[in-house]
C-alpha cells in the first residue's frame, strides 16, 4: 500500500513537472510572437 | 540471442497497438508518430527534388526553354519552402519522436495527443502551400524570404502562404515544447543531463531555438498580412514603414533556423563516428558546450545576410566577428570527431559513409560561409550563385546526409531487419559524388558573377550550369534508390537477431530487442543498464 501511495505521489509530481513546463515554454514562445508586434508598434508610434 | 528475439517476439504479439486507419489518424504513439513525420517529410523530399529538377531542367542551357519566368520563381520559392519545413525540418522531428524515448528510457513522449496534433497540421499546411499553385496569379513568387515589398505583390496566393507558415510554426513550437518537456521530464532515474545521448543534447538546444524564433517568424508574417490586408504600415515606406526592418525580423528567426536544420545532424554523426571508430567519443562535455555557444551565437548574427542593404561600420563589424567566432565551437566539433576516429577500429557502413562525408562536405560548407562572413568579399558574393552553393552545402551532405545517416543506423532497431549493404552503399556513393557535381560548380559560376533567382543567364556562364544540371539530375535520380531501400528491408530485409545491430554501439536504444517493441520502456532501465548504455 505504502509502496502504491509512494508511486502516485511520483506520478502526480511527474504530471504536475510535465504540465509546469510545457505550460512554461508556451508563455515564452506566445512572449515572442507578441514581443516582435508589441515592438513594431510601439516604433511606428513614436 | 535467440532468447532475446523470442522475447521481442512475445512483446509484439501483446503489443495492444489499433488497427486500420485508426492507428495513425489518432495515433499517439511515438514510435507511429515519428513513422508519420518520416514518411511525410520523405514524400516532401521527392516533391520538393522535382521542383529542383524544374530549376535546373530551366538552367541547362541559356534562354528560356521550358517555364515561364513566373512560375520558375514560383519554383525557387515553394522547393526552399517545402525542403526546409517540409522535408528537414519534419525528418528531424520524425526522428526525435523515434528515438528520444528510447534514449532517455521514457516510455512516450510526455504529451502523445499534443503529438498527434503537432503531426496532423503538417499535411494540411503543405496541401495549402502546394494548392496555391493553381490559383490565379500562381503560387508565392518572391522567394521564402517574402522581403516586402515584393511579397506583398503576390495575388491571390498570399494568405495561403501566410496561414500555411502559420501552421507550420505552430506544429514546429508543438513539436519543440513536448521535446522539452519530454527530456525535463521524463528521464530515467540516473539519466542525469550529462549522461544523455549527443542526439538529445542537440535536440534540445534546437527545441529551444525553436520555440525562440519561430513566433517570431509568425510575428514577422503577421505583420507583412495585417500590411497587405488591414492597411497597417509596418514595412511599407510610404506609410513611415521600413520594409529593411522585416529583413532584421525574418533574419533574426532566419538564422537559428539555419541551426536548428543541422544541429540535430551534429547529435546523429557524434553518435555514429564513436560507433564505427569502435571508441568513445572525444571530448563529450566539449561537444555539449560547442552545442550550446553555437546555439547562443545564432541569436547575434542574423545582420551578415543583409550587410549589402547599408548598415553603418560598426554593427558590421560586429556581425562580421561574431559570425567568424562561430567557426570556433563549429571548430571544436569536428576535431572531436576527427580525434574520435583517430586510432580506431574503423569500418565503412553505410551509416558511417554518410557521417564521413557530412564530415568533409559540411565543413566546405562552413569555410564557404567564413568567405561569406567578410564584409567587403560580401559585397561581391551577395546575391551570386555562390551563396546558393554554400547553403545547399551546408543543407544537402549536411542536414539531408545527417538524416540519410540516422535512418541507416537506426532502421535495423526500427524494423528488426537489416537493409541490403550493397544497394546502400551504392546509395551512399552516388549521392556523394553527384551532390558535388551539382553543388560545387555553382561557386564558380557565383565567383563569376551570376545572380541567383534568374531564369536565364549570359551564355559565359553555360558550361559550369550544364555541369551542375547533370549532376542534379543523377543526385535526384539516385535519391530513388532510398526509399526503395527502405521497403525491401521492411518487407524482406533479413531479421536483426540481437539488441545491438552495431558492434560498437552504445546508448539504451540498444538495450532494446530489434525491433523496439511498440510500448517501451514501461518500467524505467536500471542504473546498470544506464550505466552500460552510457554514452561516454
Amino acid at each position: 500500500m505504502g509502496t502504491v501511495l509512494a508511486q502516485d505521489d511520483e506520478t502526480g509530481k511527474r504530471k504536475r513537472g510535465i504540465r509546469r513546463t510545457a505550460i512554461a515554454f508556451g508563455l515564452i514562445a506566445l512572449f515572442f510572437y507578441l514581443g516582435f508586434i508589441v515592438l513594431m508598434v510601439l516604433r511606428g508610434s513614436k | 540471442m535467440a532468447e532475446q528475439h523470442a522475447h521481442a517476439a512475445d512483446h509484439a504479439d501483446h503489443d495492444h497497438k489499433p488497427h486500420g486507419w485508426r492507428r495513425w489518424v489518432y495515433a499517439t504513439n511515438h514510435k507511429d508518430i515519428g513513422t508519420m513525420y518520416l514518411i511525410f517529410a520523405g514524400t516532401m523530399f521527392f516533391i520538393g527534388g522535382a521542383m529542383a529538377m524544374i530549376i535546373r531542367l530551366e538552367l541547362f542551357k541559356p534562354g528560356m526553354q521550358f517555364v515561364d519566368p513566373q512560375f520558375f520563381n514560383s519554383m525557387t520559392t515553394l522547393h526552399a519552402l517545402m525542403m526546409i519545413f517540409g522535408a528537414v525540418m519534419p525528418a528531424w522531428t520524425g526522428l526525435a519522436n523515434w528515438m528520444v524515448p528510447l534514449q532517455i528510457g521514457a516510455p512516450d513522449m510526455a504529451l502523445p495527443r499534443l503529438n498527434n496534433f503537432s503531426f496532423w497540421i503538417l499535411p494540411f499546411a503543405f496541401l495549402l502551400l502546394l494548392s496555391s499553385l493553381f490559383v490565379p496569379g500562381g503560387a508565392p513568387a518572391g522567394g521564402w524570404t517574402m522581403y516586402p515589398p515584393l511579397a506583398l505583390q503576390n495575388g491571390a496566393s498570399f494568405p495561403m502562404l501566410i496561414f500555411s507558415i502559420h501552421m507550420m510554426g505552430v506544429s514546429s513550437i508543438l513539436g519543440a515544447i513536448n521535446v522539452v518537456v519530454t527530456i525535463m521530464n521524463l528521464r530515467a532515474p540516473g539519466m542525469s543531463l550529462l549522461r544523455m545521448p549527443l542526439f538529445v543534447w542537440t535536440w534540445l538546444i534546437t527545441a529551444y531555438l525553436l520555440i525562440a524564433v519561430m513566433p517570431v517568424l509568425a510575428g514577422a508574417v503577421t505583420m507583412l498580412l495585417t500590411d497587405h490586408f488591414f492597411g497597417t504600415t509596418f514595412f511599407t515606406a510610404a506609410g513611415g514603414g521600413d520594409p529593411v526592418m522585416f529583413q532584421h525580423i525574418f533574419w533574426f528567426f532566419g538564422h537559428p533556423e539555419v541551426y536548428i536544420l543541422i544541429l540535430p545532424a551534429f547529435g546523429i554523426v557524434s553518435e555514429i563516428i564513436p560507433t564505427f571508430s569502435r571508441k568513445p567519443l572525444f571530448g563529450y562535455e566539449a561537444m555539449v558546450y560547442a552545442t550550446a555557444s553555437i546555439a547562443f551565437l545564432s541569436f547575434i548574427v542574423w545582420a551578415h545576410h543583409m550587410f549589402t542593404v547599408g548598415m553603418p561600420l560598426a554593427a558590421e563589424l560586429f556581425f562580421m566577428l561574431s559570425t567568424m567566432l562561430i567557426a570556433i565551437p563549429t571548430g571544436v566539433k569536428v576535431f572531436n570527431w576527427t580525434t574520435t576516429m583517430y586510432k580506431g577500429s574503423l569500418t565503412f557502413e553505410p551509416p558511417m559513409l554518410f557521417a564521413l562525408a557530412f564530415l568533409f562536405l559540411f565543413t566546405i560548407g562552413g569555410f564557404s560561409g567564413l568567405m561569406l562572413a567578410i564584409v567587403p568579399a560580401d559585397y561581391q558574393y551577395q546575391d551570386t550563385y555562390f551563396v546558393v552553393a554554400h547553403f545547399h552545402y551546408v543543407l544537402v551532405p549536411g542536414a539531408v546526409f545527417g538524416i540519410m545517416a540516422g535512418v541507416y543506423y537506426w532502421l535495423p532497431k526500427w524494423v528488426g531487419n537489416m537493409y541490403d549493404m550493397t544497394l546502400a552503399k551504392w546509395h551512399f556513393w552516388l549521392s556523394a559524388i553527384f551532390v558535388n557535381v551539382l553543388f560545387f560548380p555553382q561557386h564558380f559560376l557565383g565567383l563569376a558573377g551570376m545572380p541567383r533567382r534568374i531564369p536565364d543567364y549570359a551564355v559565359q556562364f553555360t558550361d559550369w550550369n550544364m555541369v551542375s544540371s547533370i549532376g542534379g539530375f543523377a543526385f535526384g535520380l539516385s535519391q530513388f534508390l532510398f526509399p526503395y531501400i527502405i521497403w525491401k528491408c521492411v518487407k524482406s530485409g533479413q531479421r536483426v537477431t540481437t539488441n545491438k545491430v552495431w558492434e560498437g554501439a552504445h546508448g539504451l536504444e540498444w538495450e532494446l530487442p530489434s525491433p523496439a517493441p511498440y510500448h517501451s520502456w514501461q518500467e524505467p532501465p536500471s542504473d546498470a543498464v544506464i550505466a552500460r548504455g552510457a554514452f561516454h
